[in-house]
């Protein structure tokens, strides 16, 4: 076969495509801006209340379970913010530049995504755990034996479970950026 | 605008389907996404559009930055084997051309993914200057690559 009879074959396709109404499309553009506007609204009064909740308290009782809690709540809060901003910049890769440029500032955004994979998300569970083996303290003076052994082993399953998807993730991610470099 | 846009959506929604189709193995709903996609992208920056390329080159570049983005987030394709071809079709040349149209969709996910968008670029008759364009690739290089993707192709689907 040559390659003009491809072609041929080729150009003979999906004329008879339907021609999809586009109205649905631009609504739903317009929801999700909607939606994300919406999205960084509340996360930003979230972080307001919580700062302004973290001095409220603090001015009258610092103890160690309040930091160990705030460890636990600000790495989450952080890791949300982080997670939030990355996907806002993928978005916002220009997708009016050539093939070639579009392709390395997607390698530009994944190899960020690794650097943060091994060393700020690392740096965070530590923090995280540090922040639980704290309140751990408190929940072994306060708490009944049996509530304490409840609490510690549920933590470790969800920790457990949290480190799979995360690695999961991040395998996801390299694969992708493999590709890309090889393509 | 709206006028503007509905007139590009009609003309270029074909080719751009087209090159979606070949760009996630022939698999329909996937590319109506994709194309769907792109001219939700045609829509947002439609008033970037300056003319300095025409409005298919500009769309082209547009849907192959699309489709490169899209696959990231639906890396689990869907493979069309040849036997969910209808069997119980009457018209034999109809069937021939659709299963001629599947190998070509295995051989194109065989290549690379630079090599495939220039591939499809190629099947829909785009101009190796405008593929150059499109990509950023020079028009030498194009000259070289477009040569010996025509030749792996056409040796895969032979």
């Amino acid at each position: 076969m040559e390659f003009k009879d491809i072609q041929h074959t080729w150009q003979q396709q999906s004329e008879a495509t339907k021609l999809p109404d586009f109205e649905p499309a631009k609504q739903q553009l317009t929801n999700l801006r909607k939606k994300q506007r919406i999205t960084q609204l509340i996360l930003g009064s979230t972080g307001i209340i919580l700062i302004a909740f973290f001095f409220y308290i603090s001015a009258y009782k610092l103890s160690g379970l309040f930091i160990g809690m705030l460890l636990m709540i600000g790495v989450i809060v952080a890791r949300v913010f982080i997670e939030i901003r990355s996907q806002q910049k993928l978005r916002k890769i220009n997708v009016l530049l050539s093939f070639i440029e579009f392709k390395e500032q997607l390698i530009a955004y994944y190899q960020k995504r690794k650097t943060l994979a091994f060393k700020t998300i690392p740096v965070l569970l530590i923090i995280y755990n540090i922040g639980f083996v704290i309140m751990s303290y408190y929940f072994y003076q306060y708490l009944s034996r049996g509530f304490f052994y409840y609490i510690i082993t549920s933590y470790i399953v969800s920790f457990i479970v949290l480190f799979i998807f995360i690695r999961k993730q991040v395998l996801k991610e390299l694969d992708i950026l493999k590709g890309l470099q090889e393509a | 605008m709206s006028q503007q846009f509905t007139k590009i959506y009609e003309e270029h929604y074909q080719k751009v389907h087209r090159l979606c189709l070949g760009y996630v193995n022939g698999d329909e709903a996937l590319a109506k996404d994709l194309a769907q996609d792109v001219f939700i992208k045609v829509w947002e920056h439609l008033d970037a559009f300056q003319q300095k390329s025409s409005i298919g080159t500009w769309i082209y570049r547009i849907t192959v930055n699309v489709c490169l983005l899209f696959i990231r987030k639906n890396k689990t394709k869907k493979k069309i084997s040849f036997t969910e071809l209808r069997d119980d079709s009457l018209i034999l040349e109809e069937h021939d051309h659709q299963n001629r149209l599947q190998q070509m969709y295995a051989c194109i996910q065989k290549l690379k993914e630079t090599e495939r968008i220039i591939i499809l670029l190629v099947l829909e008759g785009l101009p190796q200057k405008e593929i150059a364009e499109i990509t950023g690739h020079s028009h030498q290089n194009i000259r070289v690559l477009v040569h010996r993707i025509k030749e792996k192709l056409t040796k895969c689907v032979s």
